[in-house]
């Protein structure tokens, strides 16, 4: 309560500072410790205060009478308490137009649609609200790199919460960060500080966090991975992961721990993923191993090639236009394995030869440079046998010159 | 062939030539070995003149045709490969072959009366080949080209009162653009070209006029060597011989070409100049930023300045050599002055 109070004391005083005609705030004579986090708040910069949020009368003398109910006082609400007290300004868009256009003002509404929310409403004080990322009293944007919710902590954020000791007595997982740092995602955004890779909120939502839904599960990796879901989509194994419920993408890649891809993957070997539903000798045993062997063939050709290139190069030939040409067969190789996806043997091998050939054309220009090569150090081997021959003779009649003078001096 | 001679001595006044070649002769000494350097320099600035004519043919200035024509010069043109090696390894053969022609022309005191102008036109020859290098290097307009010329012509900019001027007249503006690969072409296939044919021409004339230098106290052996045909055919087998290796280095190891010259980028890692300004390069690296009361680069490249300036004088200082008597010093720093040099070479090659 009093912690309260302050708040709204310093608001009021920080929003009116240097007026002549500041209004008493008694809220920081007992809230004062809340000043030095209420610094960068965002809501202290647009001129807000401690009431504004927690009611009551900051100008009342008495501390009873400053927070009591009489006087709109609403004390700390928790839970879906918590996030209607915030959603009052932030899901009035009259209000909001006039604060601050720019932000959204569903996210009450998400709020209510979310896991976080559905337990709110039921009377989980422990559920995270508003304040659990963004902040109680120091409420900075988004784009702060210091506020809980920014794209470089959110991992951070979540995991405060998605822990075994959070959750202890909950009957949720709770390895969650410890399989997104094993993730390849995980690699990409913790150790590579690379903030295009997925955070927690890129594939559950922000204030609408749920986890996705089976039939979601594709629409959610497809948000980045588009050309793979598609052709999943399009597969004859869309329905029958329907028919299983079984979640499409996750059922190969896992979900959290989602570990770099592999050839390897396809197929039903020691590394592959169609084992879980497919068995030695079934059409997809078979289908598989075509797929796998058109890979090799498709890579093999990329590093011969690569490797002419590169055999060339050394030797200085200029090797520019087939390197540049070798991208696309990189590209072939790319494109061929996000083709699996689609599980369609005809297309699969329409690329490899697309991209083998481009590869096998790259391989011979670099092998015309190492003939070139070849052609040049033998030209060179008959010029310098020619010159060295000619110096030869060139010395001999020298000799004969320096003898005969010998002899004119004699 | 006498009925043609004849009628050539008739309408063109063959008679002086033929007696030059008559009377042309070379003294024979232990030294006389290096005699062969003159004929060696000229026989590669030569090469580097026919060479250079053919790729001209080719080779389109323009900060956006440049580097394409010199790659077409590499990989399409038939033999341009070849025309484009042997003129980048020529130059620097031919620098180095300057270069020791000159300092044992310094030991040998050949720049002693009579030939005080046939030393200093040697000098100047140097420095227009010098000039030849630095300008050359730019046209491929790579990014090692690039930056090179960047750095270089910055050291231009450090020398005091005129370096501003010299930096903008080089550049022909504050960077190395297009306007700066134009300068270099101009300086490169025409301004160059006409200094060095007037000063070898100079030159020529003058080793013609004195005949060749005996260094002092050294005593010939036997009657002097006839320079046509005798010595010209040893030349010869020396050409021959310097054409085969020109011809192993462009096979071997032919001329590269970098990627693109892009302004935006950053130059890459360790970037250094053609090997024969290795030694002012490693002197500007190691000089610390203040020396005294001057700043460090501009004692650096004030310093070389006045090294090259008191060498092109060194006929005038020297007046021991000039009377026919030894001068110790004068050898002593010279070989001073080769060691730092090749040492700060070496030093620069190597890291």
């Amino acid at each position: 309560m009093l912690r309260l109070a302050t708040l709204t004391a310093l608001l009021l005083t920080a929003s009116a500072s240097g007026a002549e005609d500041a209004p008493i705030n008694a809220c920081v004579d007992c809230h004062g410790d809340l000043l030095e986090e209420a610094e960068a708040d965002v809501h202290r910069a647009a001129g807000f205060s401690c009431v504004d949020c927690h009611g009551g009368d900051p100008t009342a003398e008495d501390q009873e009478e400053a927070m009591s109910p009489a006087r709109g006082y609403v004390g700390v609400p928790s839970g879906m308490g918590a996030a209607e007290m915030c959603g009052r300004c932030h899901s009035d868009i009259e209000r909001m137009r006039v604060i601050n256009p720019r932000l959204p003002t569903d996210q009450l509404a998400q709020y209510r649609t979310s896991e976080h929310g559905k337990r709110a409403v039921k009377g989980d004080e422990k559920v995270a609200t508003c304040s659990s990322c963004h902040g109680a009293h120091g409420v900075r944007p988004v784009g702060d790199p210091a506020s809980p919710a920014a794209p470089t902590r959110i991992v951070e954020t979540c995991t405060g919460c998605h822990n075994q000791e959070y959750m202890e007595g909950r009957s949720i997982p709770t390895d969650q960060l410890q399989k997104y740092e094993q993730s390849v995602h995980g690699h990409r955004r913790l150790q590579e500080q690379d903030l295009s890779a997925p955070a927690c909120n890129d594939c559950h939502g922000n204030h609408g966090a749920a986890p996705p839904g089976v039939s979601a599960v594709t629409h959610v990796c497809g948000s980045c991975h588009a050309t793979q879901a598609e052709l999943f989509e399009g597969s004859t194994h869309a329905s029958h992961f329907r028919d299983l419920e079984a979640p499409p993408c996750t059922t190969c890649h896992n979900h959290h721990e989602i570990l770099a891809t592999s050839d390897e993957m396809l197929g039903i070997g020691e590394r592959g993923v169609c084992s879980a539903c497919h068995s030695p000798g079934d059409q997809c045993d078979e289908a598989t191993k075509a797929m796998r062997a058109g890979l090799t063939r498709l890579s093999s050709s990329i590093e011969q090639a690569r490797a002419a290139l590169s055999s060339a190069a050394r030797v200085g030939m200029d090797v520019e236009q087939p390197t540049f040409d070798l991208a696309g067969a990189e590209d072939a190789l790319v494109r061929s394995r996000a083709e699996i996806h689609g599980f369609s043997e005809e297309r699969l091998e329409a690329i490899f030869t697309e991209g083998g050939g481009i590869a096998d054309d790259v391989e011979k220009a670099a092998q015309a440079r190492l003939d070139e090569y070849e052609y040049r150090r033998k030209g060179l081997a008959v010029a310098a046998t020619m010159l060295l021959l000619f110096a030869g003779l060139l010395a001999l009649r020298a000799h004969r010159l320096e003898k005969s003078r010998d002899r004119e001096d004699v | 062939m006498d009925r043609v001679w004849a009628w050539l001595d008739d309408r063109v006044g063959l008679e002086p030539v033929r007696h030059l070649m008559a009377q042309k002769t070379v003294p024979r000494h232990r030294y006389s070995l290096f005699y062969y350097l003159g004929g060696m320099a000229l026989f590669l600035f030569l090469v580097q003149l026919g060479t250079g004519l053919l790729l001209l043919l080719y080779y389109e200035p323009g900060a956006s045709t440049a580097y394409e024509s010199v790659r077409r010069i590499s990989s399409e043109i038939p033999f341009g490969w070849l025309v484009r090696s042997i003129h980048r390894w020529s130059a620097d053969i031919f620098i180095g072959v300057l270069a020791v022609h000159m300092f044992t022309a310094f030991l040998m005191k050949a720049y002693r009366r009579p030939r005080e102008v046939t030393w200093l036109t040697g000098v100047a020859l140097f420095g227009v080949a010098l000039a030849f290098g630095f300008s050359g290097y730019l046209l491929p307009w790579d990014d090692i080209a690039y930056f090179a010329t960047s750095v270089g012509t910055q050291v231009a900019g450090v020398f005091p009162l005129v370096g501003k001027a010299l930096l903008q007249l080089l550049r022909g503006g504050e960077d190395v653009t297009g306007a700066t690969l134009a300068r270099f072409f101009a300086l490169h296939v025409v301004v160059l070209p006409f200094a060095a044919l007037g000063l070898l021409g100079l030159h020529l004339l003058l080793v013609q006029r004195h005949g060749m230098s005996v260094p002092p106290g050294v005593s010939e052996k036997g009657r002097p060597r006839r320079f046509f045909p005798d010595f010209l055919v040893h030349d010869l087998v020396g050409w021959t011989l310097a054409l085969a290796l020109l011809a192993a280095l462009a096979a071997l190891l032919p001329a590269g070409l970098g990627p693109k010259a892009d302004p935006f980028a950053s130059a890459p890692p360790g970037i250094k100049p053609e090997w024969y300004f290795y030694a002012p390069f490693q002197q500007l690296k190691m000089i610390p930023a203040h020396v005294g009361p001057f700043e460090g680069e501009v004692l650096g490249a004030v310093g070389f300045a006045i090294l090259g300036l008191l060498f092109a004088l060194v006929p005038f200082l020297d007046r021991r050599a000039a009377r026919g008597e030894p001068s110790p010093a004068f050898s002593i720093s010279g070989w001073v002055v080769v060691i730092y040099l090749v040492g700060l070479t070496c030093y620069a090659w190597l890291h």
